[in-house]
Formats: structure tokens, sequence, C-alpha cells
């Protein structure tokens, strides 16, 4: 029994990912401190040690980002976290890692911006998170916690996806989902998990291997980036992942992530109570998008209101998901201290838009 | 008959792709006889970097990953973090090391990361083009200092094996020159002594040669190897600018 | 259980202990079998001296922890008190430390306030560091959600060693609060 309730913990986001990280096989991690993710360093720098691991605050996140990148080659698993300011000096190094095919996982627990903006939650990162962020041709696949329960099953997955495809992933959540803390139902942790054929290790009794980026003979990085398209493509058929709540019946559609899609929930129900027959779809994977369900909603609701945290970023992919012609409206509030959408707010759009 | 000279294995036999009288190749040339020497190949991992340096996977037959330009210290920092028993090093250039990737090799020098860095100094951007570096000497002409090199614009060439010397972390600085026969035998004999420290687990060991560049300072091979020696010398001086006989943490 | 829902903003300043009497509040009522999620203030506002977190209690999915407009506050300091004090619901209550907001007022008749003079009564039991127990004592028995029974099941948790010591001045400390409230509601 006592057992038991361990596995049940009332536990802060941060803390919920980075214990989740360890039980997924993590070991190591680099990062530079930021807020709202310091809770993510503190806890690792003090378990790390305890379960052979190693944690480094390095000098910049420009340095974590590239010791994730020497980590990551030798096969470990291996995670950074950061937010906004911190996230745009690393994308240098995700699109290394990407071009590299080298797996990590990248924790956002996103702020306010442009520049230095503010603490507060926000959803500004959208863009650059599902639409590569650093340069070149390529894709990380983002997943969104909704919950301090999601930031502790999503650490999983993420680095189930990066070491399946060999990518770097990025878990973006918001410093409310950061920061509350709320119940969290733990798992077994993983077994080791085997070194990857593709690590470095030393050429002993083999030969060498090399990862990198350049690929400069003709025709070579074509064949590669195909190659990757080919990854790509896999993702979006196998991992898109998404909530729906009351859609069975619903005439009316909200569409949002994160905290947003937490807070919309308890607004549908209130609107419910009204008469407006409204549901949710929640992306948990931004990147891949969840297209299909989006286009079969579209085909029968009277109206799809997107919400956001942000000036509008996710209603552009919900307007390549939705069919033709499909209503489509958007919601949103400027992220900043005090511009967090009550649910009594986003209900009041739903009446005057849905009814 | 005996046999007394061949190529180590660890140094693969294609031919060079780099431009005629450039002393990547012989610094490679180094590089794998030490790693032959001390028998490392199957417990190596290398850094590769941006720039002319980046090649060196083509030629050193060991386990690599490519930095971003001028992150090679932060890989091999990750790198030494997760493998602690493996031998691991960095080779890179004057632009990847001393502007771009500045604060990398001082933050990796300063933890005293027990790896070598192998720092190729030719006072230019050979990839690129010629473009200054800063390590390009004054009053040097380059595609973008067409004047020359003038300090109160462009500020000092950087002594980067004195300037890490006195961190704490670092075991062992040496600069060294692959020009002439004499120069050459040093500088193996140097390269070695860095390849112990990190063998002894003493700390950070830092080698900077000094190299020709030949096409990007349009000079004859010849001339440039004589560039080095009338030019780069006197600035950056040869010599072991530290060097840590036991290890000293506090 | 029967449908219910309350929040409550436990504010003051660093070092009174508002954090940990929210997660106190929040193990007992996970304890109960409510779903409970708390939301400290974080970053700028911990270093400016201010502190003060969120606590929502319910039986159905929580949506926002962050709360905007609160159905109680309690209020230990008078930065706290002014700063919250109108965003209290229609209907909703204050709990104010009258010790060190003396002349407490609310404008708005339909929130009622309910004035608890923390750290004079936490002086008399011995030790006024105890007024978060105390202030918690009485929102505890405002909301009648949990009791202070509860309460000490937690308390080991969050107040570690601290808690054999002095287990029972923190319990003297809780009934106490507990006992204003009564005589005032």
């Amino acid at each position: 029994m006592a057992e038991n309730e361990d596995k049940k913990i009332f536990t802060r986001g941060n803390e919920a990912l980075a214990m989740a990280a360890i039980e997924a096989g993590c070991r190591y991690y680099f990062g530079y401190p930021i807020t709202p993710q310091g809770e993510i360093p503190e806890y690792l720098s003090r378990e790390l040690p305890k379960v052979g691991g190693r944690f480094l605050q390095a000098e910049s996140e420009i340095a974590s980002i590239n010791m994730l990148l020497g980590a990551g080659a030798l096969g470990a698993r291996v995670m950074t976290s950061s937010s906004g300011p911190g996230i745009s000096l690393m994308q240098e190094g995700i699109s290394y890692m990407a071009g590299s095919e080298i797996p990590g996982l990248i924790v956002n627990v996103s702020r306010c911006g442009p520049g230095l903006g503010g603490i507060a939650p926000s959803q500004g990162d959208y863009f650059q998170a599902t639409r590569g962020g650093g340069h070149g041709d390529y894709r990380t696949p983002v997943l969104a916690p909704g919950s301090p329960q999601e930031m502790y099953d999503l650490a999983f997955l993420a680095f189930d996806l990066a070491f399946k495809y060999r990518t770097p992933v990025m878990i973006l959540a918001d410093a409310v989902i950061g920061q509350m803390k709320e119940q969290v139902v733990r798992r077994e942790p993983l077994p080791p998990a085997p070194l990857p054929e593709w690590a470095l290790t030393g050429a002993d009794g083999r030969a060498s291997r090399l990862l990198k980026s350049l690929f400069l003979a003709e025709g070579e990085l074509e064949k590669q980036t195909l190659k990757q398209l080919d990854k790509y493509h896999e993702i979006e058929r196998r991992e898109p992942r998404w909530e729906e709540f009351m859609t069975e019946d619903a005439d009316f559609i909200v569409i949002a992530f994160g905290i947003i899609a937490r807070i919309a929930k308890s607004s549908i129900r209130m609107a419910r109570k009204q008469g407006i027959k409204a549901g949710l779809l929640r992306p948990i994977t931004l990147y891949p998008f969840p297209v299909e369900p989006i286009q079969k909603l579209s085909a029968r609701v009277k109206k799809i209101l997107v919400v956001e945290l942000n000036t509008g970023q996710m209603v552009d992919d919900v307007r390549l998901s939705a069919r033709p012609g499909t209503g489509i409206e958007l919601y949103f509030r400027s992220p900043g201290a005090g511009s967090l959408p009550s649910l009594e707010e986003i209900a009041g759009e739903m009446e005057r838009r849905f009814r | 008959m005996k046999q007394v000279f061949s190529r180590p294995p660890e140094l693969i036999d294609i031919p060079s792709h780099f431009c005629p009288g450039c002393h990547h190749g012989l610094i490679h040339r180094l590089t794998a006889e030490a790693l032959n020497f001390y028998g490392l190949r199957k417990k190596t991992i290398a850094v590769s970097s941006v720039g002319c340096s980046v090649f060196l996977y083509n030629y050193i037959d060991v386990d690599t990953v490519e930095a971003p330009h001028g992150r090679a210290p932060a890989v091999a920092t990750g790198v030494r973090r997760v493998l602690p028993d493996r031998f691991v090093f960095t080779y890179q250039g004057d632009g990847d090391l001393a502007a771009i990737g500045m604060s990398e090799i001082i933050h990796c020098a300063n933890r005293g990361e027990n790896i070598t860095v192998i720092f190729v100094n030719n006072s230019i951007y050979g990839m690129t083009g010629g473009q200054m570096a800063p390590t390009t000497l004054l009053g040097m002409k380059t595609a973008t200092t067409p004047y020359g090199r003038n300090f109160s614009n462009d500020g000092y060439p950087i002594r980067m094996a004195e300037f890490l010397a006195p961190l704490e972390g670092v075991a062992f600085s040496a600069r060294v020159a692959v020009d002439k026969i004499a120069n050459l035998r040093r500088a193996k004999k140097i390269l070695f002594q860095a390849f112990q420290t990190q063998i002894r687990g003493l700390g950070f060991s830092f080698v900077e040669f000094l190299s020709a560049c030949p096409t990007n300072w349009g000079l004859s091979p010849v001339e440039a190897a004589r560039k080095v020696e009338q030019e780069m010398i006197p600035y950056y001086p040869l010599g072991i600018f530290k060097e840590k006989k036991e290890t000293d943490h506090l | 259980m029967d449908n219910f829902y309350t929040d409550i903003i436990f504010s003051g300043s660093g070092g009174q202990g508002v954090m940990l009497i929210g997660n106190a509040l929040s193990l007992a009522a996970l304890d109960r079998g409510y779903l409970v999620t708390y939301m400290p203030s974080y970053g700028v506002e911990m270093r400016g001296g201010a502190a003060n977190c969120t606590v929502v209690i319910s039986t159905e999915a929580i949506g926002s922890p962050v709360i905007g407009f609160p159905e109680i506050l309690v209020a230990f300091n008078r930065d706290s008190f002014e700063r919250f004090k109108n965003r209290v619901k229609p209907g909703g209550t204050v709990i104010v430390n009258s010790t060190l907001v003396p002349d407490y007022r609310v404008e708005r008749k339909e929130v009622r306030v309910l004035p608890v003079a923390l750290n004079a009564l936490a002086q008399e039991i011995g030790d006024e560091r105890l007024m978060n127990i105390m202030g918690l004592g009485a929102l505890v028995e405002l909301i009648a959600v949990v009791g202070t029974g509860d309460i000490e099941k937690v308390f080991p948790k969050v107040l570690g060693r601290n808690f054999e010591k002095y287990r029972d001045l923190y319990l003297k400390a809780l009934r106490v609060g507990a006992e204003e409230i009564k005589k005032i509601k």
C-alpha cells in the first residue's frame, strides 16, 4: 500500500517532468538558469548524482545545447531545459542535432517575448517550436503538456520519440503548467535502454563512426534530406496525439493547447449548462499536428474557435487542417502579466460566437 | 631490412584535399602518430569543428562528432560527462576557437575538462576565403582588412596559448610550429605531452599550432612557411606556458 | 461527494509561511478525495518580498489554477490586503490579519471581512511565527472542507522534523485560529 502511495504525489509540473526524465532513463542534464523553469535543474542537480548521472550548469544556453549534442552523440538519454530567450540561443544546436540525427530532449517552459518580454505564461513560441526554429529544412516533434501529470507522461514519450526517430524532441510547456502543483501518478521507471547502433563509443574492434550534418558532395545533402523527410512523414502518420472533450455531439469546437485548453475545458462545461453544445480538441503533439481529427470535425461542426495565448499562431495550422469553407475564428490574449484568460472570459467568447 | 617509416593506420590513406603548403596535413599526421603511439584509436572520440578543420574526419580514423562553429569544447564536455574514460580531443581553427567559440573554450578550460584541444592558428579564415581572424597580425591584409588590420578598428591579435594558461583548470598549454623540421620534431614531442596530460587525468590540455595558409596569404608554400618563421613566431612565441606535473584539485 | 468548488488566495510577505499553509491545505484536501491545484507566485514577484499562492479545491476537473477573482482571500499583511481585497468575488470572504492591518476596510458590501489578530494571538500562545498556522486554522474552519485533524495528518510532510519538536504549539495555533473564526463567522 505504501508503495502505491508513493506513486501518487502532489508536485509541481517542472518537478514532475524532471522526475519523469530520470525514470525514463535520462542521466545527463546540461542547462543554464532562467525563470520559470528553475525547478527542473534544481531537482536534477540534486537527484541525478544519486543515480549515477551527471548534472552540469553550462556557461550559456549555446554551450548547454552543444553539450547535449556531444552527450547525445554517445547514445545517452540527455536533456536540457530553458525558456524563450534561452531556447532562441539553442536554435543553432537544435538544427545541428536534427541534421546529425542526434536525439535529445529540449524543454521550453515558455515565457513572454519578444526580447526579454516577461515571465508570465505564453504560447508565443509556437511558431519557433513547430516551424523548426533553427536554419535548414527540418522538423522537431513538439509535445504540449496540459497538466503536471502530462509534464510527467510526455517526458517518457519525448525520449521514446527521440530515439525511435533519432531526432531532438521539444516539450513546449508554459509558466503555469511548470509552476502549478497537482496530483501526479507515477509509473514504473524504464529499464536501461540498449545502446543504439550508431552511438559513438570509440572504434573498438569496428569501423569508426561519424555523426555530422555537413554533406558537400553532389547529391549527398539532397539524399540525406529526403531520407529525413521520409522520417518526418512517418512521424506525421504515426505520432499525432490529441485529446477530444465532449466532441461527440458538439456543434461547436474549441481548439486550444496547454494551459489554455485546460481553462477552455471548464468554459465548455459552463457553456454546455447554457445550452451551447461545444467541445474541445486539444493537440498534444503540436508537430505532428493532429490534422485528421480536425479535418473530420470540421466537416460536421458549425464553427471552430481557436483560443491562444499569443496573437494567433496555431490558428494557421488549424486553417491548414480544416476543410475549406469551415468557419474558423480566433480569440487570443496577448501574453503578459495578467493576460491569462479566465474560464468565464472564454465562455463569454463562446456564447458570443456560438449562440 | 628494417622498416623505419610508415603511415600510422589512424591516418586514412587518401589523397589530401588541402591546398599545397597548408599545414593541416602535417598536424593531422602528428595527431595520428600520437593516437597510434598511445594506442588510443579504440577509445577516442574526436570533435571536429567548422572551417577547413572540419575535414579532420576524412583523414583521422576515429569515432567523430561534428560540432557547430566554435562549440567543439562544449560538445567535448558533453562527451566527457557521459564517457569519462574515453580519450577526447577537439580540432579547431582560429576563427572557430578564438572568435565565435571564445566563450566555450574559456569555460571548458576553466572547468578543467580532461580533454585535449588542438588549435590550428593560421591567422586567417581559410574556408570562407581569407577574411580577418582574431589572430590576424597587425597590418596584415585580408579579404576584410584590405588596408591591413588596424588595432584602432579591429583590436589586437589574440595569443590564445598564453591567454588560457593562467586558468586554474588548464593543465597544459603550449604553442608549436611545423614550418621546419626542428619545429616539427618539437611540435610532435609537445603534442605527445598534451595527450599524456589527458591520459594521466591532469586536466585540460591545449596545443596551438602556428600554421601556414599559402592560398589565402597569397604566397607560395615556401614563402608561407617563411612567413610563419619571420612574422608569426615573433608575435606568437613558441613554448610551453603551463605544465602541471600532477593534479592539484583542492 | 456533493459537488464542491472553492478557490483561495493566501497572501503575505516572504517569510510569513504563506506557501507552506497553501501546501498543507492542498495535501489535506487531496487526502479527502478532492481535486486540488496549487499555484505559487514565482520569479520577479518572489524577489519583491511579496508571496502568494492560489489553492483550488474542487470535485470537478479544475480548469485554471490561476484565479483572478478568488472566493476567499487570506491576507497576512497590508500590501497583500490592499492588492487583492477588491478582487474578491461578490459573496466572497476576506480573512485579514488585523494585527498588521488594524484599519482594514473593504468598501464593497457584498464581501465579508473576518479580522483575526494573527500576530497578537500567536504571540499569546508563545511564538509569533505561528501566525501562518493560525491563519490556516481560521481558513479551515471557514471552508469546512477539511478538518483540523486532516491538516494535522499532513503536517509531518510540510513541516518536517519541526512538527515533532513543536507538535503541541502547532496544533494549538491551528485550534486557536479555528476558534476565532467560530466566534465571528
